[in-house]
C-alpha cells in the first residue's frame, strides 16, 4: 500500500515546529529506516502515518485514505505501530489475549482471530507462553509479545519505533528473520532506530530527518557513503561501514561477506 | 513484575458455570438486603449464610473463608475495641479497666457492622472466586455496557502490577541515593512522601501513552468486537436474577419502614 506524504508541516501546542515540510513516497513492500539525532522529528512523522497526529498543513496518504478523515482506530486497519516501552503497550494479563486484542477490536471472526494469534506467536517464538501472564515475562519476551500482538493485525503497513532495544543479537535475528518474512509478503516496514548496525543489515532504504525535514533519502548503502551529512547529524556508521572505509574498500560494505569480496 | 492478584480461582463448580450477571445480582441483592433490610442482623444473616451455603457446595468455602478472616480480622479487633470502649451509648458495663469499661451496647453495634461485613463480603467474594474478571466485563458489554467504560473498569486489575513495579523502582532509585525506606514504622511512612510526585507523575504520562496504544490497537474502531469466549444464559437464570431483583427491592422497601418505626 503505498504512503505519500505532502509538504507537511507540524507544530506541538509548546509551539516548538517539529515538521517543517516533509514530502516522501514509500513504495509498497519496502523496508524503510527513519534515522537522526533525538527531537529530529522522526516520531512525529511516524505518528502521523496512523492518525495519531495530523498535519497541521499538507496531507498524508495511505493508499486511498487521507489520515485527515480517519480516526487513529480506523487507521490501525492499515498501519501497525509497534512502541518502544512494551509496559505501555500490555493490556491483558495472558500472552494470547494480549495478542488477539487488536484483531479482536477489528471485528475479525472467532477463527481468524485464532490464526493471526497462533501464526503471531510461532512467528515470535512465543508459543510456549501464550498462557502466562506478559507482565511475568522479561524485557525482551514482553518486547516480543508488543511485535506478535502487531502482526497479528494483518496490517499492510508496520511501523516499529526502536525494536531493537532490549533485545538480545539473538532476538534480534530472530526480528531481522520476521522484517525478511515480511517483506515477501508484501508489506511495508517502516523502522525507528538509533542501530545503525541492524538497519544497514535489514533496510532498503534510509530517511535522515534533521531539523523537522528529510535532509537524506538513500539505499543503506549510498546513505552511509554521505560521510559529512552523517557527521552534521550526530549519526555514527556501522563498524563494517567505518572499517571498509579505513580499509580503503572502494565501496562501501553492508555486511561481513560483501566486505571480504571488497577487501579481496 | 509480579503477576496480577485476582481472587479469581480457577475451577469447573457449577458457581464457575453460572451466568456472571447472575452471580452479580445475587452480590448486589444481598448488599442490599444486608444493609437496607429490616430486622437487623437477621437482614445480614440469612444472605450471609445462603452465600457460604452455595460456596460450600461448589467447594470454595476454605479459600473464601480464609480471605474472610485475613481481611476482616484486623478490622473487627479494631472495632470491638473502639465500640466496646468508647461508643457513646455504653450504659451496661461489662468489665471495667481502670479509667475504660467495656459496654454491652458498644460490642452489639460492633457486632451488628462485623455480621453485616462479613455477609457482604462473602456474598461479593461468591462473584469474585467463581468469575474471570473478562467474563464479568464481557458480560456487562452484552447488556449494553459501553466497551470503554468496560475497560476502564477491567484496568485497575491489569495497571496494579505495573504499579507496584514502579513503587520498587523508584524505591530503589531513592535509596541508592541515599533515602532511608527500611527502618522503624515513622521512618517508613516519612519515606512514602517522596514517592508520591515520581508516581503520581509517572502514572500521568504513562496514561497518555496507554491511551495511544489502545487507539493504535484498533480499540475504539466503530466495528462490533469479536468475543472469544461464549457465556451460556438460561432461561432459569434468568427468571432468578428478577426474583432476587424484586425481593431485594421489596425488602429494602421492608427496611424503610422498618427503620421508620425505629428499628436500626
Amino acid at each position: 500500500m503505498l504512503i505519500r506524504a505532502d509538504d507537511i508541516h507540524f507544530t506541538y501546542s509548546e509551539g516548538e515546529k517539529v515538521l517543517n515540510g516533509v514530502s516522501v513516497t514509500i513504495q509498497p513492500g519496502e523496508k524503510v529506516a527513519l534515522v537522526g539525532q533525538n527531537g529530529s522529528g522522526k516520531t512525529t512523522l511516524a505518528r502521523h502515518l496512523n492518525g495519531l497526529l495530523r498535519p497541521a498543513t499538507g496531507q498524508v496518504w495511505i493508499g486511498d485514505w487521507l489520515t485527515q478523515d480517519h480516526s487513529p482506530a480506523q487507521m490501525a486497519r492499515r498501519v501497525a505501530y509497534v512502541f518502544q516501552n512494551p509496559d505501555e503497550q500490555l493490556f491483558h494479563q495472558r500472552v494470547w489475549d494480549e495478542v488477539a486484542f487488536g484483531p479482536q477490536n477489528l471485528g475479525c471472526s472467532v477463527r481468524e482471530v485464532a490464526f493471526q494469534v497462533e501464526r503471531a506467536l510461532d512467528l515470535m517464538d512465543l508459543r510456549g507462553a501464550s498462557d502466562l501472564n506478559p507482565r511475568d515475562l522479561g524485557y525482551s519476551g514482553r518486547k516480543r509479545v508488543t511485535l506478535a500482538s502487531a502482526l497479528a493485525m494483518q496490517t499492510p503497513i508496520i511501523v516499529f519505533d526502536e525494536p531493537t532495544a532490549g533485545l538480545d543479537s539473538k532476538e534480534q535475528e530472530q526480528l531481522a528473520g520476521v522484517f525478511s518474512l515480511l517483506h515477501h509478503q508484501g508489506k511495508t516496514i517502516i523502522v525507528i532506530s538509533h542501530d545503525m548496525d541492524f538497519l544497514i543489515e535489514n533496510m532498503d532504504r534510509m530517511l535522515l530527518m534533521m531539523n523537522g525535514k528529510i535532509a537524506l533519502d538513500a539505499s543503506a548503502r549510498d546513505f552511509f557513503e554521505q560521510s559529512r551529512i552523517l557527521e552534521t547529524s550526530g549519526l555514527i556508521a556501522p563498524q563494517i561501514v567505518r572499517l571498509s572505509q579505513k580499509m580503503g574498500c572502494s565501496q562501501v560494505s553492508t555486511n561481513v561477506d560483501e566486505f571480504l569480496d571488497n577487501f579481496s | 513484575m509480579p503477576t496480577t492478584p485476582t481472587l479469581y480461582l480457577p475451577g469447573t463448580s457449577y458457581l464457575h458455570r453460572l451466568h456472571p450477571l447472575s452471580k452479580l445480582v445475587f452480590s448486589l441483592a444481598s448488599a442490599v438486603i444486608i444493609f437496607g433490610g429490616p430486622g437487623g442482623w437477621v437482614s445480614a444473616f440469612f444472605p450471609g449464610l445462603f452465600a457460604m451455603l452455595l460456596l460450600w457446595r461448589a467447594g470454595l468455602v476454605g479459600e473464601v473463608t480464609r480471605t474472610i478472616l485475613r481481611l476482616l480480622t484486623p478490622f473487627a479487633v479494631v472495632l470491638f475495641l473502639i465500640h466496646g470502649f468508647v461508643n457513646p451509648q455504653n450504659q451496661t458495663i461489662l468489665l471495667r479497666l481502670g479509667p475504660v469499661a467495656l459496654g454491652q451496647e458498644g460490642l452489639n453495634f460492633a457486632s451488628l457492622i462485623v455480621i453485616r461485613l462479613t455477609a457482604a463480603l462473602t456474598a461479593s467474594l461468591l462473584l469474585m472466586v467463581s468469575t474471570h474478571p473478562s467474563d464479568l466485563i464481557q458480560s456487562l458489554v452484552e447488556i449494553g455496557l459501553p466497551h470503554r467504560l468496560a475497560y476502564l473498569l477491567g484496568s485497575p486489575l491489569l495497571m496494579l502490577p505495573q504499579m507496584v513495579a514502579r513503587v520498587q523502582v523508584i524505591q530503589s532509585v531513592q535509596q541508592a541515593r541515599g533515602l532511608e525506606t527500611q527502618g522503624n514504622f515513622f521512618q517508613r511512612v516519612r519515606a512514602l512522601f517522596p514517592l508520591v510526585a515520581p508516581l503520581v507523575f509517572s502514572v500521568l504520562v504513562d496514561v497518555e501513552d496507554r491511551s495511544l496504544a489502545l487507539e493504535v490497537r484498533g480499540f475504539n474502531a466503530p466495528n462490533q468486537k469479536t468475543s472469544l469466549t461464549e457465556l451460556v444464559d438460561t432461561r432459569e437464570q434468568r427468571a432468578a436474577r428478577w426474583i432476587m431483583i424484586v425481593l431485594a427491592g421489596f425488602l429494602l422497601i421492608a427496611g424503610i419502614g422498618w427503620r421508620m418505626h425505629g428499628g436500626h
